[in-house]
Formats: C-alpha cells, sequence, structure tokens
C-alpha cells in the first residue's frame, strides 16, 4: 500500500463517518419533530374532555332557556286567553244588564232592591238618590221604600231623588244629604266592586273541566 | 482488497510521510467535527421546526374540537327550539280548546255574574 493510498483511505473512512453522523442526526431531527407534533395532539385531546364537558354544559343551559321561555310563554298566553274570555263574559254580562234594565217591572223590583239596601247600609236618614236619565221616568214608589229602610234603621228616612244626568246603564247612587258618604250601586259601579269576585266565579264555571 | 505496507527500503525517508499522514489525520478529524456541527445545528433547527409543528397540531387539534363542542351546543339548541315549538303549538291547540269549551258555558257564567251584581244570592 503507498503513502497516497492510505492517506485515501483515512480520508474516505472520515466522509463515510461524516456522511453517517448526518444521516443519523437528520433521523434524530425527523423523530423530534414527529414526536413534537404526536405530543401536541396527544395534549390536545388531554384537554377534549372536559371542552366536551363545558359544550355540553352550556348546551344543556340553552336548552333549559330556551323551555322554561316557552312555558313562560306558554303560561301567558293560556292566562291571556282566560282573561279575555271572562273580559268577553263580562262585557256580555253589561249588555244583558242593559237589557235588563227595558223590562220596566222587574228592573223596578231590582232597582228598589239595591235602593233599600244602600238606604241600610247609610243607617237611613236624609239621603239622595241619583238614577240616569231614562231611570227617573220610573214610578218608583219612594214612600215604601223609605218605611222599609226606617223598619230596618229605626231611623226616620227621606228619600230625595237628585237629576244630575247619571252616566250608567243602571242601577243607582244613593248618599248622605252632606255627600260625605256615597254608595255606588249602579251596574258599572256594582260590577268594578265585585270585580275579583265575578272573574273568580265565572272563571270556576268557564273553564272547570 | 488486502494492501500490506511494504517495509522501507535503506536510505528511504520516514519523517515526510509520517507528518503527510498526521496531516491527513488532522483533516479526517476535522471532517467528522464539521459534520458533528452539522449534526448539532440539524439537531438545534429540528428543535425549533418541532415547537413550531406543535403549536400548528396543538391548534389544529384544538380546533377541531371546538368545531365538536359546537356542534354539539347547535345540535341540542336546534332540539330544544324544535320542542319549543312544539310547545307553542300545543299551546295554541289548547287554548282553541279552552274558547270552545268556554263558549258552551258563557251562558251560566253570565247568569250567575247577573246574580251577584243584581244581589241575587
Amino acid at each position: 500500500m503507498t503513502l497516497e493510498n492510505l492517506m485515501n483511505i483515512i480520508i474516505e473512512d472520515a466522509k463515510k463517518e461524516a456522511e453517517n453522523i448526518i444521516k443519523e442526526a437528520n433521523k434524530n431531527a425527523e423523530q423530534i419533530i414527529e414526536d413534537s407534533k404526536k405530543n401536541a395532539v396527544s395534549k390536545a385531546l388531554e384537554e377534549e374532555k372536559d371542552l366536551i364537558r363545558k359544550a355540553k354544559e352550556e348546551a344543556e343551559n340553552i336548552r333549559n332557556t330556551i323551555l322554561s321561555e316557552a312555558r313562560i310563554k306558554s303560561s301567558w298566553m293560556i292566562i291571556n286567553e282566560k282573561t279575555k274570555i271572562i273580559d268577553e263574559a263580562i262585557e256580555k254580562t253589561k249588555e244583558k244588564l242593559k237589557e235588563f234594565t227595558k223590562s220596566k217591572e222587574k228592573y223596578m223590583e231590582i232597582l228598589s232592591k239595591l235602593i233599600i239596601n244602600a238606604g241600610s247600609t247609610l243607617g237611613g236618614g236624609e239621603l239622595e238618590i241619583l238614577l240616569n236619565k231614562q231611570d227617573l221616568k220610573l214610578p218608583l214608589d219612594i214612600k215604601k221604600l223609605e218605611k222599609i229602610v226606617e223598619e230596618k234603621t229605626g231611623k226616620k228616612t227621606i228619600f230625595k231623588i237628585v237629576d244630575e244626568d247619571l252616566q250608567t246603564i243602571g242601577g243607582v247612587i244613593v248618599r248622605t244629604k252632606d255627600q260625605k258618604i256615597i254608595i255606588n250601586y249602579t251596574f258599572e259601579g256594582l260590577i268594578e266592586s265585585h270585580k275579583r269576585y265575578l272573574q273568580k266565579e265565572a272563571s270556576k264555571i268557564l273553564f272547570s273541566e | 482488497m488486502s494492501q500490506e505496507i511494504k517495509p522501507l527500503k535503506k536510505g528511504e525517508k520516514i519523517i515526510e510521510p509520517l507528518e503527510s499522514i498526521i496531516e491527513t489525520e488532522k483533516q479526517a478529524i476535522r471532517i467528522i467535527e464539521d459534520a458533528k456541527a452539522k449534526a448539532k445545528k440539524i439537531i438545534e433547527d429540528a428543535k425549533i421546526k418541532a415547537q413550531n409543528e406543535y403549536n400548528i397540531a396543538f391548534q389544529e387539534t384544538i380546533s377541531k374540537i371546538s368545531e365538536k363542542a359546537s356542534l354539539i351546543i347547535e345540535e341540542e339548541k336546534r332540539k330544544a327550539d324544535l320542542e319549543a315549538k312544539k310547545i307553542i303549538k300545543d299551546t295554541e291547540d289548547k287554548i282553541k280548546d279552552l274558547r270552545e269549551k268556554a263558549s258552551k258555558k258563557i251562558d251560566e257564567a253570565i247568569k250567575k255574574m247577573l246574580s251577584i251584581i243584581l244581589m241575587e244570592e
């Protein structure tokens, strides 16, 4: 072997080793990158359970909100409809009362009863009666009514009919002479004062199964 | 291929060839050292690239999971909306039924209210 051959062998060996070193480095580099990707996916997947659990919780909350709003809306729809039906029934009752005022005798009987009732509640004495224009024309037996109230209260009673153009479909207002105490037995007044009771009773009938 | 080193002949110089061999060895060492340096650089670059790849892969996976999570929410919302619509539709039907039944009892209700208003009770 010549010296030149020996030197060539040394250089060739070194080159081969260098090549192997680079080859190994490249292989390691690829592995490092590959491992890193795998780690990233693995780390992200560890968070998956938590993210999905949170999403399910949020979904449940959204669902509850939507359904709860729908149920509240449903309840309001039914309440509104019931109120509407009751209001319609009260309106029809008013119409019936208006018709009823035309049945002279029966109406006069009720009107007398209302006057007696109001007069007794006020404790008798000097009282004023207010009626609408039409009812002023009715042949009410005021003396008889005074007598009945006197019997009920034990106090002399005088009814005075006052023309103040009372705006009502029917009924009466009775007040003390000094106007300090007023009893409103007009049909509108009676409906208003009994409104809650009327609504309750109408509701029982209209919506019972 | 087997090669053998021939013995020196008388008078042949020994220092110069040795120096050449030493120089060649040094050159060989440099080649290997260069390769090691390059290898080190390759690994360092790979580590930087690995960090970038980590971030990309992590974000991509998280995005896919988030998409899945959004779908869960959307699906539940869609189902709830349908149920809510059904509740309202059922209520509308219930209201129709309610009105129909009430209309049959309206006269009785009016009669009752009249008796209250006219103090017949």
